[in-house]
């Protein structure tokens, strides 16, 4: 049974390589939040163009473990905090994920699977691709599901969340901002446009809560376009981030509204999976 | 607030906080702006002094070298070199020398626009003259750079001498633009970071 679970998204900066820095600043914001979920963008801890840096910034993140010391100030932060780092995986490949953290100690790992490399991104020179989507208990009874930036692009991940029966779908996101000279509807960047359209899209079609919580700051050229949301299960923005600014952004996730999203459609209810797979087969696909 | 205005205070967000990164990253104290006497570097300037505060931009003179320090030493400050030239210039010429280019995402047309003048190399500027103005240069450029279009596709709106050129530009220069590595980025593909086809 679901009761209330007040969240937050944290929208903020990191700088490339300063894990303790990292670490305290969404530590900062796990404890002005003081949610039992707070979700930051990204590579939060570890900052994002590392390149080859990535192994000698990767850390191993065995499940019910302490993290590594460079994270001590998780330690004192309070609630489960979705943060995103480089776990050396036991073949000691680079991987970029988002972890659950509580009090420091890992609870819970996505590593990210779909690796951007074409245009300005190179993650599949320097991180290995993860392999498996798991939805994950949330406290008060919700459950959720976990993705990465590039993920977020691939409906199919959504759906498998969703048909899984997840409630809500967290989005960490290093995303950067493009198109300035004709503004977004809600920003700087026209890029964040298509985040929110895919953002609301899948709250929608799902009947989900989706969580999106993206970079602000620069890293060389590049500035992170913010924008951060938390969209309602209805497809409707309950709260939306600045451009460049970092943010708190607080909702509580309700499970009538969940209910009053999914009952009009039944589109959940509908659904049918198998077909997907034998179709995928059928047409040599899977 | 006109669009115009808005425009321009949207772009300076975006270019001031990359230059106050890069001047943290390079451990410098301000910047020195070089071709200081150029019409779009009042532009730069502005952008610039919002990073790091009025004091600390130190105008240079003009300087399209290709062999600069990305930092220099000046009255005991240590000072990032920033040159303004364009996205058009930086895709037709050999990259100027600097440590960053305020503008570089940003074609002369659009320099036009927020400055009210700009004054491109000579040869860039006779590209222009050849293909009927800045507006008609960069939107061939555009189209190629932001509208992915092949080059035969993107220069056909240009005349034959015009889109030579053009081509013989951007052939020259390819592999040369990877020098400029410091550019913030405004646009879908910019010199530097995304952009060397």
């Amino acid at each position: 049974m679901r009761e209330p679970l007040p969240i937050a998204v944290a929208q903020l900066d990191a700088r490339p390589g300063e894990l303790a820095a990292n670490a305290e600043r969404v530590a900062v914001s796990a404890l002005a939040a003081a949610v039992p979920l707070l979700l930051t963008p990204e590579l939060s801890l570890t900052g994002y163009d590392v390149r080859d840096a990535a192994a000698s910034l990767a850390r191993a993140c065995p499940v019910g473990e302490r993290l590594d010391s460079s994270f001590a100030a998780l330690a004192a932060a309070p609630g489960l905090i979705g943060a995103g780092l480089i776990e050396r995986g036991e073949d000691d490949v680079p991987y970029n994920v988002i972890a659950l953290i509580e009090r420091g100690c890992v609870r819970y790992l996505h590593r990210k699977l779909y690796l951007p490399t074409y245009g300005m991104f190179d993650e599949g020179r320097y991180f290995g691709r993860g392999d498996r989507i798991q939805p994950v208990p949330l406290p008060n009874g919700w459950l959720g599901g976990f993705l990465i930036c590039e993920d977020f692009w691939h409906p199919a991940l959504a759906y498998v969340l969703a048909a899984a029966g997840v409630d809500v779908i967290c989005v960490a996101a290093a995303a950067p901002g493009r198109g300035v000279w004709d503004n977004g509807a809600h920003g700087d960047f026209a890029s964040a446009d298509a985040w929110e359209r895919i953002a609301r899209t899948t709250a929608q079609l799902y009947g989900v809560y989706v969580l999106l919580a993206n970079r602000v700051g620069v890293e060389g050229g590049v500035t992170f376009a913010g924008g951060s949301l938390i969209v309602g299960p209805s497809g409707d923005v309950i709260a939306r981030g600045s451009t460049h600014e970092p943010v708190l952004l607080r909702a509580t996730l309700d499970p009538a509204e969940l209910a009053r999203a999914r009952r009009p459609a039944c589109h959940g209810r509908d659904d049918r999976p198998e077909l997907v797979v034998r179709e995928l087969r059928r047409l040599e696909l899977a | 607030m006109t669009d115009d205005r808005g425009r321009r205070d949207r772009i300076g967000r975006v270019i001031t906080g990359v230059i106050k990164q890069a001047v943290a990253d390079a451990r410098a104290d301000g910047v020195l702006l070089l071709a200081a006497e150029r019409p779009e570097s009042p532009l730069a300037r502005a952008w610039c002094e919002a990073a790091v505060g009025k004091a600390w931009v130190i105008s240079g003179a003009g300087s399209d070298a290709l062999t600069v320090p990305v930092t220099v030493t000046h009255a005991g400050q240590r000072l990032l070199v920033a040159h303004p030239a364009s996205k058009t210039t930086l895709l037709l010429m050999p990259v100027p020398a600097a440590g960053v280019y305020p503008l570089g995402d940003l074609y002369g047309s659009e320099l036009l626009a927020l400055a009210g003048e700009w004054q491109p190399p000579d040869s860039v500027r006779e590209l222009a003259a050849l293909a009927g103005g800045a507006e008609a240069l960069d939107g061939a450029l555009r189209r190629w750079a932001e509208e992915r279009r092949p080059l035969p596709e993107a220069l056909g709106v240009l005349s034959q001498p015009a889109a030579d050129g053009v081509r013989l530009a951007l052939d020259a220069n390819r592999y040369a633009r990877s020098s400029a590595h410091l550019v913030p980025k405004l646009t879908s593909r910019t010199v530097g970071i995304d952009l060397r086809e």
